[in-house]
């Protein structure tokens, strides 16, 4: 028996394939992504007496063609790492369609455990399925399994072990017969990739074949490396396609797939799936719910109020928590403060990075508040309903029902990041509908964007932050979409390309299964936090510190703040000295002013007023904003550092957002007008660089200067307009 | 490769195209003429000639959703125009 077991999960989106592993793994797992690309990438350990077995949850596929990232994700890894084994979680309720996957995997050869998942729901729709009857027919092991209740874990286990024992990594591939059509070509595709040794290290010569045939993109490239092996393939699938067309009117990928699912029927067929009731009769729960949820009038009202519910559960919830993160970082600042001596490095660890870090590290309740929220929402399968019912509408703007879930995870519900957001793009295979997705999913309201409103709507508009909250996701929305409709009709015009997704059943979230995905997004954001963040918060404090005073002027200060001293020294009278320390404030004040204006941020903030100034922001904005081109979370610990450095000493500073409600030069429009900048102007760094590597630099630089102007003639307009009300 | 479909039936079926079927109404898909990479998605999803299919909502030129081997699919009309469908 194996000491060290490598397996992987897969199976069909919506299959309960995450919930069976966390219910396999519990808390021992790990989630990164796949170099350079957002399929996440999800490892567990479990530990049983004498084995130790790996967990990699492969993404959810259809099917082992690379028609999207997650196919070719999953087919990668099984075919570089080999694990041992492969449980394929099938969704008990839908068995036919999930079968076409566990097919392409005996196709390949690959040690298979079948694990028939949901099962409890079978009695409700009236099938009954014979497990022992599918495993001595597909000649493999099948465990049922409940994922939700960790029914039938230990028994997989066991199969699996079995398994990996039985096969010791043989691969052992099927071969279905495609009929009389394909077989010779398949046949001899096979033999002249035999003859080459072409990938023989990775897959058998008769699935390279088939995937040919498929028109798989990847195996298409592969191929093209090896020129002369490649004419004669592409001239035996033409040649065949051709024929095919001609005859069966069927193209030879409509051919193979039928006689994967007549394999599966004739499987099926021998007494293994028996339907006890008339299913066509009844009304599915989730078909009941959808005619609510979906309804025309009725959906899309109740979309929206539950995207409002979400801001109100978010900001009632989060609130308190936020307030002590908040209090913590001051009391650690304050007590800082008063350990070090004053001077450069005090300055460093206090203003730059207590000030930066602790600015972002402050949202963290509330950004795993919303997270909770989104992660609900997501796992009960309404998310996909959003899609379905706004597909609609983004139609008429050039996009697609696909555009929907970059701007989802851009944050078309506050709290999402544009870069997994523009990566997430990559499921549409239309380009034009892609670049406008692309240049539009970053004026979602990201998580590092929402703390910047939290501030100013905490500030300006402590009655209704939900409401303005609310407002602007709205406005994020309106805005893209707009955008979206400008570029389709002029830089990116193009037909709309077809799309198709499937509508997974309504279910419960697990608790596990939402604490777990909460916790690892917030972890990422804790993460960034902790490097990126970091290392940004100490670049900008240090832009904001050198060049320093020259030290004529330091002197300058000096002699007049002695001279104030010794005049206070000297008065009797309460009031003269209240007076005096009054000055000696405002002294202090000037220098730490001059100071920064001296530097080099300082320079550039004063340098751009001229032109911010028709938008109402300051030097000291603009520093921020500048900042926020690296990444949008410097804005906040921006604003708080320019602040901070204002103040004598930090910890009788009230907190940060009451300090700009008592300041005279802002008010509730130069917020607004701000905050609209800060929703539409240029995508961070890192947003930029995902979007040069999805479309090219030239797009990316597009972004920046077309989204910088656009958010610069709303906040214009924002600014003025609202002076002119006023 | 063979980016254009080439339907001999074309204009016998296109009257009896998925998206031309009413909500609540069943049917018998005939053949799926699209692209060969969309077909063979559509494949992957259930969607092949010879299945069953129930079409539970469908209105306007908004996305149809369609009950196909027990799942419920979501396609958008240009796709659904794609698939012959016999109504039963």
């Amino acid at each position: 028996m194996p000491k060290n077991l490598t397996i992987a999960l897969a199976g069909n989106p919506n299959a309960g394939k995450t919930t069976l592993f966390n219910a396999l793994t519990g808390a021992r797992q790990h989630v990164g992504n796949y170099p350079g690309i957002t399929v996440e990438k999800r490892e567990g350990v479990i530990c049983t007496l004498d084995t130790e077995v790996h967990v990699m949850d492969l993404p959810g596929t259809y099917s082992l063609t690379a028609y999207s990232q997650e196919e070719l994700v999953a087919r990668n890894y099984l075919a570089e790492e080999r694990p041992e084994v492969v449980v394929d979680v099938l969704d008990a309720t839908c068995l036919e369609r999930n079968l076409y996957l566990a097919v392409q995997f005996l196709e390949m050869g690959i040690p298979l455990v079948l694990a028939l998942n949901m099962v409890d729901s079978l009695p409700g729709k009236g099938i009954s399925i014979d497990s022992g009857r599918l495993s001595s027919l597909m000649r493999l092991p099948v465990v049922e399994t409940v994922g939700r209740r960790g029914i039938g874990k230990e028994k997989l286990l066991e199969a699996v072990v079995n398994q990996a024992a039985e096969r010791q990594g043989r691969w052992e591939p099927l071969r279905l017969s495609y009929g009389p059509d394909l077989d010779p070509v398949l046949d001899q595709m096979a033999a002249d990739i035999e003859k080459a040794d072409f990938l023989s290290d990775k897959y058998a010569p008769r699935w390279i074949a088939l995937k040919y045939l498929e028109e798989d993109e990847e195996i298409f490239q592969l191929c093209a490396e090896n020129p002369a092996l490649n004419a004669g393939l592409y001239k035996a699938s033409s040649r065949v396609s051709e024929h095919c067309q001609k005859t069966l009117n069927m193209h030879p990928e409509a051919i193979i797939a039928d006689y994967r699912y007549g394999y599966i029927a004739s499987i099926l067929k021998q007494g293994v799936i028996s339907t006890t009731t008339d299913i066509r009769d009844r009304v599915d729960f989730s078909d009941k719910l959808d005619q609510v949820l979906t309804h025309r009038v009725f959906g899309p009202s109740i979309m929206v109020f539950i995207l409002y519910a979400l801001f109100h559960f978010t900001f009632a919830v989060g609130e308190v928590p936020m307030g002590w993160v908040e209090s913590f970082f001051a009391w650690l600042a304050g007590t800082t403060a008063s350990l070090l001596p004053d001077g450069l490095f005090r300055s460093l660890i206090v203003d730059g990075i207590i000030g930066g870090v602790g600015g972002v590290l402050g949202f963290v309740p509330l950004i795993l508040v919303m997270f909770l929220g989104i992660t609900f929402l997501e796992d009960s399968g309404y998310m996909a309903r959003m899609a379905y019912m706004l597909d609609r509408v983004f139609r008429i703007f050039g996009l697609h029902g696909s555009s929907v879930v970059p701007f989802i995870v851009s944050g078309g519900i506050p709290g999402g990041c544009a870069v997994p957001g523009v990566l997430a793009a990559r499921t549409l295979r239309s380009p034009k509908e892609k670049l406008a997705t692309l240049l539009t999913a970053p004026y979602m309201a990201c998580g590092a964007k929402v703390p910047v409103f939290i501030l100013l709507t905490a500030a300006f508009f402590p009655n209704s932050a939900a409401l303005v909250m609310f407002l602007l996701t709205l406005s994020a929305w309106g805005i893209a979409l707009c955008v979206a409709k400008i570029l389709r009709s002029t830089v990116i015009r193009g037909k709309s390309t077809p799309f198709v997704m499937e509508l997974p059943p309504y279910r419960m979230p697990t608790l596990l299964g939402v604490m777990l995905h909460t916790w690892e997004r917030g972890w990422q954001y804790i993460k960034k936090a902790g490097t990126v963040i970091l290392a940004i918060s100490i670049l900008i404090w240090a832009l904001m510190t050198f060049p320093r005073l020259p030290h004529d002027q330091v002197e300058h200060f000096e002699t007049e703040r002695q001279e104030l001293l010794v005049l206070q020294e000297n008065t009797t009278t309460d009031a003269a000295r209240a007076a005096l320390a009054d000055r000696l404030t405002a002294l202090d004040n000037r220098e730490v002013r001059d100071g920064l204006l001296h530097s080099v941020a300082g320079r550039l903030g004063t340098g751009l007023e001229t032109i911010s100034g028709l938008a109402g922001f300051d030097w000291r904005t603009n520093i921020a904003l500048l900042g926020g081109v690296a990444a949008k979370e410097v804005i906040v610990s921006t604003l708080g550092t320019v602040y901070s450095l204002g103040e004598v000493a930090a910890e009788d500073s009230g907190s940060f957002s009451r300090r700009l409600a008592a300041d005279p030069a802002w008010n509730p429009i130069r917020a607004l007008s701000l905050m609209v900048f800060v929703l539409t102007y240029a995508p961070c760094f890192v947003t930029v660089v995902a979007i040069a590597r999805e479309a090219s630099w030239k797009w990316a630089a597009f972004s920046v200067v077309f989204n910088t102007m656009v958010g610069f003639v709303l906040a214009v307009a924002v600014y003025q307009i609202g002076n002119l009300i006023r | 490769m063979k980016k254009n479909c080439w339907c001999l039936r074309k204009k016998l079926s296109e009257r009896n195209s998925l998206a031309t079927m009413k909500s609540g109404q069943k049917g018998k898909v005939v053949s799926v003429c699209s692209r060969s990479r969309m077909a063979g998605r559509l494949a992957a999803m259930g969607i092949t000639p010879g299945v069953d299919v129930e079409v539970l909502s469908s209105s306007g030129d908004g996305p149809l959703v369609v009950v196909v081997r027990g799942a419920r699919m979501c396609l958008c009309r240009n796709m659904a125009d794609k698939v012959q469908v016999d109504p039963t």
